[in-house]
Parts: structure tokens; C-alpha cells; sequence
């Protein structure tokens, strides 16, 4: 085990405590190099300490990581070397200009004169900054900060980026122009970009692989399909006739997980739908019998995707209701 | 050396004018005028004589640099720039010496103006009983004055930047930071000249008159130079025990 060719980040078994609370718990994934990995999770799960474990600014407690080929308990200069970084907090120098803040950067990272210069101008007017480059931070919007956060992150030109929230404060135009940003370093420049984000749709629309987490714990992970592939298939049955009980049976059936009418607001008024989660491997077929048998007229059957959001709230309930389960368990044996 | 270079010289830039604003200027402006020019005229006859400024290059550095050493990394925790400032590939050593550089460089080169300007303020009012005054002749501070601005300045702000980024690092708040310098401000100020004061009376008749034998043998310059020695040496103490226990995974709060 360790690094391997075309691994980014690897880590196996990695936890973190803080006195007796244990932040991140018994970690095992694996980044390929040239990807984008969402790191999901609601606030608390251990996204942040992640990170810090994987930049070598924490020591682990216990289990490994190597990033881009480095053990990050030995090797963590070598990886701070070729990160570039967005936290939580944007790490501005307020009383600083844009330009003062970049030049800093620039030359922390040891980019010759010529090439630091042309690197700030070029990214600060791909990001509509430019123009703003003498101006204190402290004047700017939130917006305009992550802007110029995401620019100081970019300017090495590093190999992996890790981002933290880094739509956060962006207008629409900005989130979309900096996804297609970083699909592209990815694809083209070979960039692997570690995300967290609580924006489950940008996930979706950007992760090449997910990682869903609940307090320090890895609920699941995989490319965004196989996340929905392992769960239940949603259907949504269209027709007249449909009742509260026949909703109630179809509940029942052994294909199926559980049923629902459709809410009100995603629901046209005088076509009710039912929305029924079947188990995973199986298809409609015996709830649309049900219903034809009980005499309602079935007009549509249509596959609902659930997305993401649906699938990470599902995930969290059955992490807790495991917890609780688990508690009451030994609550019982003590 | 460059990675120190960088890091003292954007503090440097924050120290001074804090990037495009004036407000840093106004006060390096006050201070000047105070110890360089009010102060000075006002006891004009104890700065020819080379008494006040001797001591002065040596306190002035510790006011001077003592709230920014506070604010090093207590203010870049308060505003939270210090992790991404961990995040860079700085090594340790660089950002700790980098800091405690341009406090040092800062609190120096401010000294040097206020000798400066006292110098000339003195000339200009002219007049007084010191050699050169009211002669033609430009006065100038003896030689212990210049060694003591040069070099103790330098010693006296290493001294005190090595004191104080253990309390900055281990402060959350700038505020905090700030009130816990005052202790060691005042053990040193006021504890030197009362503490030696007391140890003094506290010495046998006959160990005093030994002592004051030993030093009147001994010249101003020497006096200043051993001074001075003394200092360097401390500060190499506490900058090689800096370098060794700042540990940026130390500093990362959960």
C-alpha cells in the first residue's frame, strides 16, 4: 500500500481526535489524479480536518495518506509545494491590495518576475478583477474576495487544488464560468481538484466521484451514478383513480421501498402521480398490476432520478437511525 | 534567505502603511516628533551629554516593536489569514524569522529616524554647554550613543520580538496579545531600573565599592559593547528556542 501511479490522494484508515471527540474516523479513499472529487457533508462532518490532514497541517492520529506520492506525515512540504489551496476562510490580507496579496503569493511560491506578472494580470482579467488590482481587500465584496481568493489558489499553477466551498459568495455567472473553469484544468491540464461543497447539485454536475460523509465517518462513495445505482430506482406512476389506499398497498409490496403521492408543488392538480422507490433490481411491474387490478387507470410510468440532495438526506437518516439503534443496543446490554 | 526576505517584506508593507493607506505613516510622523524632537528639546542639556539617548536606543525598540510582535500571529489568527499562510510551502523557520525581521528592521529603522531627528533639532536650537554647540561646528552624539543606535537598537528589538511571539502565539485574540506584552514591557522597564536599584542597596558596602571600582575602569564604549553582547546573546537563545517550538500543526485550532 501507499503511493501509486495515478493516485492523487490515498488514504487508509486516516482519523483525527481532538481530546475525545474524533473528527475524522477510519478514512479510506482514493483520488485519481486528474479528476474532480466532491467531498459532501453537512457542517461538522470533518471536511475541513480532512483537508488539513491531507495539506499536513494536523498529524493524524491514526491510518495513513499520501498525497501526489507523499506520506503526509514526512512529506508534507513537498505537498504544500504542489497544492494550491481555497479554505474556509478566504486568507486575505485585508490591509493589502489585490495585487500586493497575489504578488505575496506569487513569490511564496517562487514564480520568476516575468511569469508572476503575467500570471496575476492574466487570471485577474479572467476574473473580471483587473481593473480592481490597487484596490485594499478590505473594500471588496464577498464575492469579489472569493474571486480573488480562487486567483491566489490558481496562480502556482498547481497540481492538486483543494477547494473549500469555493462557489460560496458567487454570483450565477461567476459558479458556472468557475465549474466549466475547473472541469476543463481538469480534463486538459491533468489538475485533480479535491472539493467540499454543500451545494449537492454542483456536485453532481461537476464530481467525477463523491464522497458523502456524517461525522468523520464515509457514509459512501463513488462517481455520482453509481451513488444513485446502489440505491433504490424512484418511478413515478401517472393516472386516474389513485387513492390513499392503493398508495398504502403498493407501499406493501416486496419490490417496493416505500411509496408516496407526489408533493403538491412538483405535482400538476388533476394528475396526481405516485412516486414509488422500488428496491434495488426491481421494476414497476407489480405495482402497476396492483393498480390496474383495483381498477385505476394508469396513464404514465415514468423513471424519477433522485438527485443527489435526496440521496445525501437519505444517507444521514440512516446514519443516524443506525446510531440510534446502536445506542439503544447498549443501553439494553449495560 | 528569500522565503524570510518575502515573508518581513509583505509584514513590512503591512506594518507600514498597512498596503495603500496613510494611517502608519501619521504615526511613525508622531513618534519622531515626540522622542526626536520634543523630548530632545525639552531636555536638551541630558541629550548632549549622551545619557538619554544611550538609554533611549535601547526603550524605544521595545515600544516600538512590541505591539506589532503581539499582533504577528495572534492578528493572523483573528483575521484568518494564518492558515492559508501555513497552507503555502513556506517551511516553519521562514515565516517565524521572516516576522520577527521586519518587526525588528522596522523598530531599528524608526530609532535611527528619532536619533536623527534629535540630532538635528539639537543643532537647530543651537546654544548649551556640550562641545561643538554655538561653535560653527556640527554637534554630534559620542561614540557610545552611535553603537548603542546601530547595534543595541537591533539587540533591544530582538529581545523583545523573541518574548513576544511566544505570547502571540499562544494568544487567540490581538487584544489578548496586546495586554499580555504589557507584562513583560513593564518587568523589563520598570523592573530593570527599580530591581537594580534594589539589588544595589541590597550589596554589601565593600562589594559596591569593588564593583564601582571595576566600572569606573571601564569606558563607555566598553560599557555599551558588552551591553549589547549580552543582549545578542539572549536573543540567540530565544530565536534558536522560537525556531525550534513553532510547529505549524500546532497552531491549527480544531
Amino acid at each position: 500500500m501507499g503511493a501509486e501511479a495515478g493516485v492523487a490522494i490515498r488514504t487508509v484508515g486516516l482519523s483525527r481526535d481532538f481530546g475525545s471527540v474524533r473528527a475524522v474516523e477510519d478514512l479510506t479513499i482514493d483520488v485519481s489524479a486528474g479528476t474532480i472529487y466532491g467531498f459532501l457533508g453537512p457542517n461538522g462532518a470533518g471536511k475541513t480536518t480532512t483537508i488539513r490532514l491531507l495539506l499536513g497541517l494536523l498529524e493524524p492520529s491514526a491510518g495513513e495518506a499520501w498525497v501526489l506520492g507523499n506520506d503526509v506525515r514526512e512529506g508534507s512540504q513537498e505537498i504544500r509545494e504542489q497544492a494550491g489551496v481555497l479554505l474556509e476562510s478566504d486568507g486575505l490580507y485585508t490591509r493589502l491590495t489585490a495585487m500586493q496579496n497575489l504578488d505575496y503569493f506569487g513569490r511564496i511560491a517562487r514564480l520568476p518576475t516575468v511569469d508572476r506578472e503575467r500570471r496575476i494580470k492574466d487570471l485577474l482579467t479572467a476574473m473580471d478583477l483587473w481593473d480592481r488590482r490597487d484596490g485594499r481587500v478590505a473594500d471588496f465584496s464577498k464575492g469579489m474576495r472569493q474571486k480573488l481568493a480562487l486567483v491566489r489558489a490558481f496562480l502556482s499553477r498547481p497540481k492538486l487544488l483543494f477547494l473549500d466551498e469555493p462557489t460560496s459568495g458567487l454570483d450565477t455567472p461567476s459558479a458556472v464560468a468557475l465549474r466549466r473553469q475547473l472541469v476543463a484544468l481538469a480534463r486538459d491540464e491533468g489538475v485533480t481538484v479535491f472539493l467540499t461543497t454543500h451545494n449537492l447539485l454542483e456536485a453532481e454536475k461537476v464530481c467525477d466521484r463523491v464522497a458523502v460523509i456524517r461525522r468523520g465517518s464515509l457514509l459512501a462513495e463513488g462517481s455520482p451514478d453509481e451513488i444513485h445505482g446502489g440505491r433504490a430506482r424512484r418511478v413515478a406512476i401517472g393516472g386516474t383513480g389513485l387513492t390513499p389506499e392503493l398508495v398504502r398497498r403498493i407501499a406493501g409490496l416486496a419490490a417496493v421501498e416505500s411509496a408516496a403521492f407526489e408533493q403538491a408543488a412538483d405535482a400538476v392538480a388533476d394528475r396526481p402521480r405516485i412516486l414509488v422507490d422500488l428496491e434495488p433490481g426491481s421494476d414497476a411491474a407489480a405495482a402497476v398490476r396492483l393498480l390496474v387490478e383495483s381498477g385505476a387507470e394508469v396513464s404514465s410510468v415514468e423513471t424519477a432520478r433522485e438527485s443527489l440532495e435526496d440521496i445525501f438526506l437519505k444517507l444521514v437518516e440512516e446514519e443516524e437511525a443506525q446510531a440510534e439503534a446502536e445506542a439503544r443496543g447498549e443501553e439494553a446490554a449495560s | 534567505m528569500t522565503d524570510i526576505l518575502t515573508v518581513a517584506r509583505k509584514e513590512l508593507r503591512e506594518i507600514i502603511g498597512g498596503g495603500s493607506g496613510r494611517k502608519g505613516l501619521i504615526r511613525e510622523i508622531f513618534f519622531v516628533f515626540l522622542f526626536g524632537v520634543f523630548f530632545p528639546l525639552s531636555q536638551a542639556e541630558a541629550w548632549r551629554s549622551g545619557a538619554v539617548p544611550t538609554v533611549f536606543v535601547f526603550m524605544i525598540p521595545l515600544f516600538l516593536a512590541g505591539p506589532y510582535i503581539a499582533d504577528t500571529f495572534a492578528g493572523e489568527r483573528e483575521r484568518k489569514t494564518l492558515e492559508t499562510l501555513l497552507a503555502t510551502r513556506l517551511p516553519d523557520s521562514s515565516i517565524y524569522l521572516g516576522k520577527i525581521l521586519a518587526v525588528c528592521t522596522y523598530a531599528w529603522a524608526v530609532t535611527q529616524l528619532i536619533l536623527l531627528a534629535s540630532l538635528i533639532a539639537l543643532n537647530l536650537a543651537g546654544g548649551g554647554a556640550a562641545e561643538g554647540a554655538g561653535s560653527g561646528r556640527w554637534f554630534v552624539y559620542p561614540t557610545p550613543v552611535w553603537v548603542g543606535a546601530l547595534a543595541g537598537s537591533y539587540a533591544s528589538a530582538l529581545f523583545i520580538s523573541g518574548i513576544g511571539t511566544f505570547i502571540s502565539l499562544r494568544s487567540e485574540t490581538v487584544r489578548s496579545a496586546h495586554q499580555a506584552m504589557m507584562l513583560p514591557l513593564f518587568v523589563l522597564i520598570f523592573g530593570g531600573s527599580f530591581g537594580l536599584g534594589a539589588l544595589w542597596r541590597a550589596l554589601p558596602t565593600d562589594t559596591q565599592a569593588s564593583i564601582a571600582m571595576w566600572a569606573s575602569g571601564i569606558s563607555g564604549l566598553e560599557a555599551i559593547l558588552g551591553i549589547v553582547t549580552m543582549l545578542l546573546l539572549v536573543d540567540l537563545f530565544l530565536l534558536r528556542l522560537g525556531v525550534r517550538r513553532f510547529r505549524r500543526s500546532k497552531l491549527i485550532a480544531p
